[in-house]
C-alpha cells in the first residue's frame, strides 16, 4: 500500500503509481481467477445449476472474488483524486 | 471450508480403469483451492495445503504425487522455494508454477531454481490446466516407467546370474548364499539402510568359479589344501568376477568390491596393488570375513576355533568388523529352526542346511542356498535319476512358519 503519493515529487510520484500498478495486476488476476472459473464451468456443465446447495457456494465465491476486485481497484483513487 | 474440500476430494465418483494421477495443489488462497477442485476433481485424485510447510507433510506422510502445482505468492515460503525443496526430496514429482503476477525474473528462476515443467498465469481456465496437468502426468509415467524397468531389468539379471550358479555349481552358490546371508546379518547389525550393493556383491562372489575345474572348486569349497597350479586360479577368481559384472550399467560399486572380496586388511594378497585398510571397499572387507570363516567351517572347524584362527591371523581381516562378525554368529541361530524334509516338501525360501548327496557320495547342492522355484526342479529330477539321501536338513526363518 503507497499512502500520500500527492506530498511526492513527480517522478517519485510515477515510480510509486508503477508499483502499487504492479500489486494490482497481480492482485485483481488473482480475484477474478474464481469469477471466471467458476463461471466457465456453470456455464460448460448445465448439471452444476442443478445443485443449488454447491451452486450457491460458487456463487458466494465468484461475489465474493468480485468484491475483492472491486475493492483492490479502488487503491487507485488516490493518485488521481488525491485531495478526496 | 476445510471439511468440505476433503469431502469433495473423496467423493469424486472412481472410474475403472488406469490409476488415477494424484495432484498436490498447494495456494493460500482459499478460493483459488475450491476453484482448482472443482475444475479438475472429476479427473485427478487432488489434494491441497494452504502453505508450503503443510504442502511438505502431505508429500511426506502419503503416496507419491504424480504432480504438484504451487501458487507462486504465499506468505510462509513462495512456490519456487516450496517446488524447489520438492524436487530435492521428490524429484520425481512433476513441478507446475502458477502465478497472478507473470515477471521475467519469476520464470527465470521459477525454471532454474525450481525446474519447473510448465509456468502457468492466473486466472487460468480450465482446458488450459487440464492440458498441462495431463502432460504433466504424461511426464511421471515416462519417468517413473524408466526407473522401474532399469530396476527390474538389473534385478532380474543379477538374478539370471545367480541362478545360472546355482545350477552350474551348487558348491558355489551355497558358499555365496552364505555370504550374503552373513552379510545381511552384518548390516544389520550395524543398522545400515544402503546395503544394496554388499548384498548384491555377496550373490555374485562364486561366479568365477564356473572356469574352475570341477575338483579344484570342490577342493575350495571343502576348505581343502590347493596345489600351487589351483592357487594361482583361485586368485583369478575375483578378477573374473569383477569383469563379468563390470559392464552392467550401475554396478561399478558392485565390481569394485568383487575386485577386493580376497584382499588383506593390511594390503597382502590379490590383486597386488597398493589399496589396503579402509580403502578397500566395505562390502570387500566383510566378505573377506565371511568367506574365509565359511572356508575354515567347510574343513571341519567349530564356529569359535574358526573365529580363533582368523583373530590369530594378524592383519588379515578389519578389526572392528571382525567382533561385529564374532558377535553375529551368536545371534543367527535365533532366528532360524531347522527342521527334517523330505526333498518333495521343500518350500521356496528355505536353506538347505546340509549338503544334499546321492547314497554314493556325489553332492548335488551345497548347505546353504536357498531353495527356489529353479533348485527345486533340479533336485526333482535328479531324485528320479539317482539315490537322493533323505531326508534333508533345512532352516525355516521363523517369519517364514505360518
Amino acid at each position: 500500500m503507497v499512502d500520500q503519493p500527492s506530498g511526492a515529487a513527480p517522478e517519485e510520484q510515477l515510480r510509486l503509481f508503477l508499483e502499487e500498478a504492479r500489486h494490482v495486476y497481480h492482485d485483481v488476476n488473482n480475484a477474478l481467477a474464481p469469477v471466471l472459473g467458476f463461471t466457465e464451468l456453470l456455464l460448460e456443465d448445465q448439471d452444476m445449476l442443478a445443485e443449488t446447495e454447491q451452486l450457491k457456494h460458487y456463487l458466494e465465491l465468484i461475489h465474493g472474488g468480485a468484491e475483492d476486485a472491486l475493492r483492490i481497484v479502488g487503491n487507485l483513487r488516490k493518485f488521481y483524486r488525491p485531495e478526496g | 471450508m476445510e471439511q468440505r474440500l476433503m469431502e469433495r476430494v473423496r467423493t469424486r465418483p472412481e472410474t475403472p480403469g488406469p490409476p488415477v494421477p494424484r495432484v498436490l495443489y498447494v495456494d493460500d488462497d482459499p478460493r483459488a483451492v475450491e476453484l482448482f477442485i472443482a475444475q479438475v476433481g472429476r479427473e485427478f485424485t487432488v489434494a491441497t495445503a494452504t502453505d508450503g510447510p503443510a504442502g511438505i507433510n502431505i508429500l511426506a506422510s502419503s503416496e507419491p504425487f504424480a504432480v504438484v502445482v504451487s501458487d507462486m505468492h504465499m506468505a510462509m515460503m513462495n512456490g519456487i522455494a516450496f517446488l524447489s525443496r520438492v524436487e530435492g526430496k521428490w524429484p520425481e514429482s512433476v513441478r507446475l508454477l502458477m502465478t497472478g503476477q507473470p515477471d521475467m525474473n519469476t520464470a527465470i528462476q521459477a525454471v532454474n531454481e525450481g525446474h519447473i515443467f510448465r509456468f502457468l498465469i492466473k486466472p487460468v481456465m480450465r482446458g488450459g490446466l487440464l492440458e498441462a496437468l495431463r502432460a504433466a502426468a504424461k511426464q511421471y509415467d515416462l519417468v517413473v516407467a524408466r526407473r522401474v524397468l532399469l530396476e527390474q531389468t538389473l534385478r532380474a539379471s543379477i538374478k539370471a546370474m545367480s541362478d545360472i550358479l546355482a545350477l552350474a555349481s551348487p558348491a558355489a552358490f551355497g558358499r555365496a548364499t552364505r555370504a550374503k546371508d552373513g552379510i545381511s546379518l552384518l548390516l544389520d547389525h550395524l543398522k545400515v539402510s544402503d546395503r544394496w550393493e554388499a548384498e548384491v556383491a555377496a550373490m555374485l562372489s562364486q561366479v568365477g568359479c564356473v572356469s574352475l575345474p570341477p575338483e579344484t572348486a570342490l577342493k575350495i569349497y571343502e576348505g581343502q589344501e590347493l596345489e600351487p597350479a589351483e592357487k594361482l586360479m583361485a586368485n583369478r577368481l575375483p578378477a573374473l568376477a569383477e569383469q563379468l559384472v563390470a559392464g552392467i550399467p550401475q554396478m561399478g560399486g558392485v565390481a569394485k568390491i568383487l575386485r577386493y572380496e580376497d584382499k588383506r586388511f593390511d594390503g597382502g594378497g590379490w590383486p597386488e596393488d597398493r589399496v589396503r585398510g579402509r580403502q578397500l571397499p566395505w562390502g570387500s572387507r566383510a566378505l573377506k570375513i565371511l568367506l574365509d570363516y565359511d572356508t575354515l567351517v567347510a574343513a571341519g572347524q567349530e564356529a569359535q576355533g574358526a573365529l580363533d584362527t582368523m583373530r590369530d591371523r594378524l592383519g588379515w581381516y578389519d578389526p572392528s568388523l571382525l567382533n561385529v562378525f564374532a558377535k553375529t554368529r551368536g545371534a543367527e541361530k535365533q532366528t532360524e529352526v531347522i527342521q527334517e524334509l523330505l526333498l518333495k516338501d521343500l518350500l521356496p525360501g528355505m536353506v538347505l542346511a546340509e549338503d544334499v548327496r546321492t547314497s554314493s557320495g556325489m553332492m548335488l547342492v551345497g548347505r546353504g542356498a536357498e531353495v527356489t522355484p529353479a533348485l527345486s526342479e533340479r533336485l526333482k529330477n535328479l531324485a528320479a535319476r539317482a539315490n537322493v539321501i533323505e531326508p534333508v536338513r533345512v532352516l525355516t526363518k521363523q517369519s517364514m512358519r505360518p
